[in-house]
């Protein structure tokens, strides 16, 4: 279902020349650590009718010039050590967090936080110039107790924050098997303390081992600190995820994004796909923590465009994109406008749709949908789930073939898999991977 | 060994022991009591330390907000951007002086979070809790002001009063819907104005749904408010944050487990090693400061270490401490037992040897005098040194058969054997005879013995006592009242008892020493005594024979020397049976 960058960079920066020329100057400067891409849909709408449209930021990061250069990792690993860890789960995440601190180099911090009942802070965040005290610590973690989720991401993050600058990439790690008993566990109180969280710069990856977590709260979790949601299916798989993140928070190359859209008079913003925003009069933000090195996120913003007049080119929304670059650690910002032109004729709208931005928004459309399914299967509207999956798989096949995009076939394919998981006994397994797929299609991680 | 002195022995060792058991036990429950209390107040000054640490974020945050929230504009886009870039701020919002919200501005376009944000708190700002005092709303008794400096506002939802928990926040258990229920609380800052009435700075806590939620906010000089919501759960994660991790080298007993609780007593975070049972009823329990007086510490402990630190090592010294003393005690018993019955053996051994001789001495003493006394009588007048050495000799051996007499006398006395020889005869007789028998030695000291008899009945009585005692009490008056130079002897005779009186001029007895002269082996200490020899059990001895004899020997009041008063029973012997 992970849709492949380097292809979809290449789609983008062949649709670039054909964009508006106030767009190209920005992209002219070499040490920018990102590329951004807006575009709509519709560069030419259908005149004289009310309609809507989508704008789509694209950021991507660049090539790093070596991987050697790197911002240093702010990497917080809190581990669930509660009883159901016993065995082949803890020996697993052992060995995952002790190949992750392997991996890391001795500018990066890290700090291994443990919870059950209480929490223990293993390794309080500590450069790694000696790793090996550090792993000792690691092996010689036992289980036991309930699950204090809240309090050891509360103390995970207590350590990141002994470290916490711009030029470190601040990611925590959480794992746990079990529901949250101890503290507040409710995902509207994890899901502020996301959003907490994201304000500072620390996004959360969860990952949920086996079938006894609390998905909605570990998802809830990532998706508001713009991390990453896993589902983990078999403890061997830990080593894998673990690595995939440390990559990626290795090779982030831009932090603490905030793309600012302001609509035209006219235009009303009406939502972003996918993604929180804050949308207010006539403006919408989204803020993303990180962008990696060659690998794009997408905003795509839902607009509505009032009727307007043949031939009129009405500007429809600029887009301001600030971040943290991490090479030159400074603070820069590219700003896009984007137009729109109007005509009658269906022919034409349609040879100008954007294939690339019309991806991005099949994509989140076919989340929002899979989304959908699942609320109607949780209230035990189990058909009517069923048929939306399938309808889905359908839209997303469709769309992949006119868009030529093998990443709408691969989600098309989940959405098949959900719809024949939906009985009871494969639902709450099958739940969990839902969750995860969603969060991941949402934040493109 | 004797029954009483069995008893004896056994109280003195049972006697402290039981004491000191009692005195132990008491002491054991009152120091587990004290060590309890003391253990409490140690636990519970613990607590408030530990609280104090969230007391400080609170503070800090308060500062934190209200530096945060100095802005020259008051446009929404500010008041969004600081909302934004804060971790530690959900919202934050304005207020005019009326107590109308100018953001977030219920009728602008809002945000998703601003939306929520009015939704949680809109009845704050319907109530004007926060508007200048003359123009907030009073609703009828549900709104109260203190004036003072810690002024605290409490208003109860109007539509209905909620059932008030021990530590004064609603029940969260009631049936009243979440979101109808809230309770405001402020404490205003030390900021405050002169005027009590409107603060200019305050943190209020308020009560709404899931738990508390803070609101930190200043009263602009144009009678706005501005302020923010601090984000709820950053505020729970802070305070997680502040409090200890736990740390599994330390001992369980020692540490227990420290949980903080929400208004409703549900964890929020604990530490601490130890694992208490479930529904375990912490051991001591302490709320926070306000305005977080709605969370708790509590302090779980292994029953255990409740018994008190060292209780089992204070049963342990009470019943070691019980031994021994019962030992040292026992072991001195044991020692004064052995050492008292070796002593009596001994004395017992003495007096039998003393009796045995006394009564060898006796047998040729008796003939000595018998026969020296024939001599005495036969002898030539002329020869008159030879008389008189006689004479020394009859009294010397007199002298020395009363001391044997009075040793024998004695030695019956322990052994209870003293008996009476009762004989016919008269009294003044004895006495004239007795007093005969001392008339040489009177005279060698110039005592003037004077007699004057008056019983001359003849009545029944054991001559051998009376001549005892009398010969005890002359013979202390030869001893000790040489000096008066004069001894009167008086006789009275009543029915059947006889009295009589040896009264000397000698210095007398002192008050204190009147009763203890009769006591066996006392002896006046003073110069009158010094240097005179004695055996002390005379007077001792004569007293002992004059009760047997059915009277009594008593010190008289005199006006100067000692008077010894002799009554003895002395049936007339027209009366009595045969001897």
């Amino acid at each position: 279902m992970k849709r492949l960058p380097i292809t979809k960079l290449g789609v983008a920066m062949a649709v670039v020349p054909i964009l508006l020329a106030a767009a190209a100057e920005a992209r002219v400067r070499t040490d920018d650590a990102v590329r951004i891409d807006v575009a709509i849909d519709k560069p030419v709408l259908l005149a004289n009718e009310a309609q809507t449209a989508y704008v789509r930021v694209a950021i991507v990061g660049v090539p790093r010039p070596s991987a050697e250069e790197r911002a240093p990792v702010n990497m917080a690993i809190v581990i669930d050590k509660s009883g159901s860890m016993r065995g082949e789960k803890i020996e697993k995440a052992r060995d995952a967090a002790i190949q992750a601190v392997k991996r890391l180099g001795p500018d990066d911090i890290v700090s291994i936080v443990l919870y059950d009942t209480t929490v223990q802070v293993l390794v309080p965040a500590t450069k790694l110039t000696d790793k090996g005290p550090v792993i000792d610590a690691i092996r010689g973690i036992g289980v036991g107790g309930r699950t204090a989720l809240f309090a050891g991401v509360s103390k995970g993050a207590q350590e990141m924050r002994k470290f916490i600058d711009e030029e470190r990439i601040n990611r925590l790690l959480l794992l746990s098997d079990g529901l949250a008993n101890i503290g507040p566990s409710s995902p509207g109180d994890l899901e502020d303390l996301g959003t907490s969280l994201l304000k500072e710069g620390i996004s959360v990856v969860t990952i949920g081992l086996g079938l006894d977590y609390n998905e909605d709260l570990m998802s809830a979790l990532a998706y508001k600190s713009d991390g990453a949601h896993y589902f983990v299916e078999r403890p061997s798989e830990l080593a894998g995820v673990f690595d995939r993140e440390l990559g990626k928070a290795m090779s982030v190359v831009a932090g603490d994004i905030e793309a600012e859209f302001i609509c035209a008079p006219g235009v009303r913003p009406v939502r972003v796909l996918g993604r929180q925003a804050e949308i207010d009069g006539r403006r919408a933000r989204v803020f993303i923590n990180h962008i990696y090195s060659e690998r794009e996120k997408s905003i795509v913003l839902e607009v509505e465009i009032p009727p307007t007049d043949e031939s009129v080119t009405r500007p429809v929304a600029s887009v301001n994109v600030r971040y943290d670059n991490l090479a030159t650690r400074s603070r820069e910002s590219q700003e896009e406008r984007i137009e729109a032109n109007f005509t009658r004729s269906k022919e034409l709208i349609d040879k100008r749709t954007d294939a690339t931005v019309m991806v991005d928004v099949v994509q989140l459309i076919g989340a929002e949908r899979n989304i959908k399914a699942m609320e109607l299967r949780d209230k035990g509207q189990t058909e009517q789930a069923r048929k939306i999956l399938y309808d889905n798989n359908a839209y997303l096949l469709s769309n992949s073939a006119i868009l030529k995009a093998p990443e709408l076939e691969a989600q098309a394919v989940q959405n098949t898999i959900d719809a024949e998981s939906l009985d009871e006994g494969r639902y709450e397994s099958r739940r969990k991977a839902m969750q995860m797929n969603q969060t991941q299609w949402k934040l493109q991680e | 060994m004797k029954p009483r002195l069995v008893v004896v022995y056994v109280l003195l060792i049972v006697l402290p022991l039981a004491l000191l058991a009692a005195l132990g036990v008491r002491l054991v429950h009152f120091e587990r009591r004290e060590t309890q209390q003391r253990f409490r107040e140690l636990l519970l000054g613990r607590l408030k330390e530990i609280g104090r640490g969230i007391d400080d974020l609170v503070e800090r945050r308060k500062r934190e907000v209200l530096r945060l929230t100095e802005t020259e504009s008051f446009d929404p886009e500010t008041l969004r951007t600081i909302a934004r870039r804060n971790p530690i701020v959900s919202q934050v919002f304005l207020l005019d002086s009326e107590g109308n919200l100018l953001h977030p501005k219920p009728s602008s376009d809002l945000n998703a979070g601003e939306r929520a944000f009015l939704e949680r708190t809109h009845e704050i700002w319907e109530r004007r809790v926060l508007a200048a005092p003359d123009n907030r709303q009073t609703q009828q008794g549900a709104v109260s002001t203190q004036q003072s400096a810690e002024a605290m506002q409490r208003i109860a939802p109007s539509r209905t009063f909620l059932p008030q928990t021990a530590r004064g926040i609603p029940a969260a258990e009631s049936n009243v819907q979440t979101d109808e229920t809230f309770y405001l609380q402020t404490t205003a800052g030390p900021e405050d104005g002169e005027s009590a009435s409107a603060p200019s700075v305050g943190l209020s806590v308020w009560y709404w749904g899931r738990d508390i939620d803070l609101l930190v906010w200043r009263r602009l000089p144009n009678g706005h408010v501005i302020g923010a919501e601090l984000d709820h759960s950053r505020f729970l994660a802070d305070a997680i944050s502040v409090l200890p991790d736990t740390d599994p080298r330390t001992d369980a007993l020692g540490e227990g487990r420290i949980a903080l609780v929400d208004s409703i007593g549900s964890p929020i975070y604990e530490w601490g090693v130890y694992d208490p049972p479930k529904g375990d009823e912490p051991l001591v329990e302490r709320a926070l400061e306000p305005p977080l007086a709605a969370w708790a510490l509590q302090w779980h402990l292994p029953a255990e270490s409740l018994a008190g630190p060292g209780e089992k090592g204070l049963w342990f010294s009470l019943v070691a401490g019980l031994l021994a003393v019962g030992v040292a005690i026992a072991g001195l018993a044991v020692y004064f037992y052995r050492e008292n019955s070796r002593e009596m053996r001994e004395a017992a051994q003495r007096v039998s040897f003393v009796n045995q001789v006394s009564h060898e001495l006796k047998t040729p003493l008796t003939n000595i005098r018998m026969y020296a006394e024939l001599l005495h009588e036969n002898a030539d007048d002329e020869d008159e040194t030879a008389r008189q050495r006689l004479g020394v000799i009859v009294s010397e051996s007199q002298r020395l058969s009363r001391l044997i007499g009075n040793i024998l006398s004695f030695g019956r006395r322990q052994r209870n054997h003293l008996t009476l020889h009762l004989t016919e005869g008269t009294i003044d007789d004895t006495v004239r005879a007795v007093l005969d028998g001392f008339r040489p030695s009177f005279e060698t000291r110039g005592i003037e013995p004077s007699f004057h008899g008056g019983a001359p009945g003849r009545v029944r009585f054991d001559r051998d006592v009376l001549e005892q005692i009398l010969g005890n009490l002359f013979s202390n008056v030869e001893k000790y009242a040489a000096e008066g130079k004069s001894v009167r002897v008086e006789t009275r005779q009543r029915d059947a008892e006889t009295t009589i009186t040896v009264a000397d001029s000698g210095p007398g007895i002192p008050p204190r020493e009147r009763e203890r002269v009769f006591r066996p082996f006392h002896r006046i200490s003073n110069k009158i005594t010094d240097g005179v020899s004695g055996t002390g059990i005379g007077l001792t001895i004569s007293r002992d024979l004059a009760r047997l004899h059915g009277g009594d020997l008593t010190l008289a009041p005199s006006d100067r020397g000692a008077a010894f008063e002799l009554r003895l029973a002395t049936p007339p012997y027209a009366d009595g049976g045969t001897s």
